[in-house]
């Protein structure tokens, strides 16, 4: 909801002819993607913590090895 | 009015998506690329942002956490991920048509597998207490009853899942066009589980590929992608609602014939 919320708010300003609204209007346009892309990462921590209270190692492992993997994916490509 | 456009396309690709398991990324991508207009990289990087939009709904909604087998899919995303980093350096070294056509070629292989397995149910027949560790129980709509399903042939469900990865980055999809076939076909994973499942895993394997082409300032009008989402968040919930009331043979006719499509496109077509 928050997500739709506000890529629909920044999407309106972005379309709006007033140069400081359409400026804050992709900011809250690429805000609304970065929280897009979050909720995948705040699932697997979810899966995470699940699996560990449950002392399911393999399961808590591999969700622990996504979020490694992300890890690197991210900070490795953006850092080049 | 491209904005317009794009939002109509992401309600199509939203629909689609949660029907059948997709990120909606093959309908996406060629909407974008050659109706548009949109450099192929650009329509790729959208594409990618709402397989995520398409993955967070079926993840959030109850229907499709229900359906979703989460073991499965933690087992299956970090080789998805690594397939989807191996993509990512890939793309640096093949043409865009030679991508094309290795994702048209398996799309047909995939179409043809389905078609042949059309009345297989993976179903266990009888009162079954041991499903395996990656195996559950779903409700049957055709027959309303809790039945079980044990998973199998887990190698090959990760080999494709690899696979599904690289191609993630490579044609701007989530994959689940080689995820749910495979798994529903191969695995022993009823389709509604399959789809619910694949959906899941989308959502991690498209981050690779949009971190690179952000990186590589292939992102360059956002608005754009917020149209594309917000159409995929509108069309999510009738794929969803239509999917849980046809039969699943219906569905698994369906799919086939997406990759039929599909697969023309990228061979002959483009």
């Amino acid at each position: 909801m928050a997500i739709s919320a506000t890529l629909a708010l920044g999407l309106v300003l972005s379309l709006l002819p007033s140069v400081p609204a359409a400026l804050v209007g992709i900011r809250l346009v690429w805000l609304g993607l970065a929280m897009l892309v979050a909720v995948p990462l705040i699932n697997v921590v979810d899966v995470l913590i699940i699996e560990w209270r449950l002392k399911e190692w393999p399961f808590a492992g591999a969700a622990l090895g996504v979020l490694l993997l992300m890890a690197y994916a991210i900070v490795g490509k953006l850092m080049r | 009015m491209d904005v317009l456009f794009v939002f109509l396309a992401g309600i199509a690709a939203g629909s689609s998506g949660a029907l059948l398991g997709l990120g909606g990324g093959i309908f996406l991508v060629p909407v974008l690329n050659i109706a548009m207009g949109l450099p192929l990289a650009q329509a790729v990087a959208i594409s990618l942002i709402t397989v995520i939009a398409t993955s967070n709904f079926v993840s959030l909604a109850s229907a499709g956490r229900r359906a979703s087998n989460v073991r499965l899919a933690m087992v299956l995303q970090v080789v998805s991920a690594v397939g989807a980093i191996a993509g990512t350096f890939i793309l640096a070294y093949i043409s865009a048509r030679v991508r094309e056509q290795v994702f048209g070629g398996t799309a047909l292989l995939v179409a043809a597998v389905m078609l042949s397995r059309i009345n297989q149910r993976n179903v266990l027949e009888g009162p079954v207490e041991d499903v395996g560790v990656l195996g559950g129980w779903i409700k049957d709509p055709d027959t309303d009853q809790l039945v079980a399903y044990r998973v199998r042939r887990v190698s090959l469900a990760l080999g494709v899942a690899g696979g599904a990865g690289v191609v993630s980055t490579l044609a701007g999809i989530g994959g689940g066009v080689l995820v749910v076939p495979a798994l529903n076909s191969w695995c022993g994973v009823p389709m509604r589980v399959a789809a619910a499942t694949s959906a899941v895993i989308l959502g991690v394997t498209a981050i690779p590929g949009i971190v690179v082409h952000f990186a590589d300032g292939h992102l360059t009008n956002p608005p754009l992608a917020a149209a594309a989402v917000l159409g995929v968040l509108v069309g999510s919930p009738t794929g969803f609602w239509v999917g849980s009331r046809v039969r699943v043979r219906s569905l698994k006719i369906l799919m086939a014939v997406v990759l039929l499509i599909v697969a023309a496109e990228y061979l002959f077509f483009r």
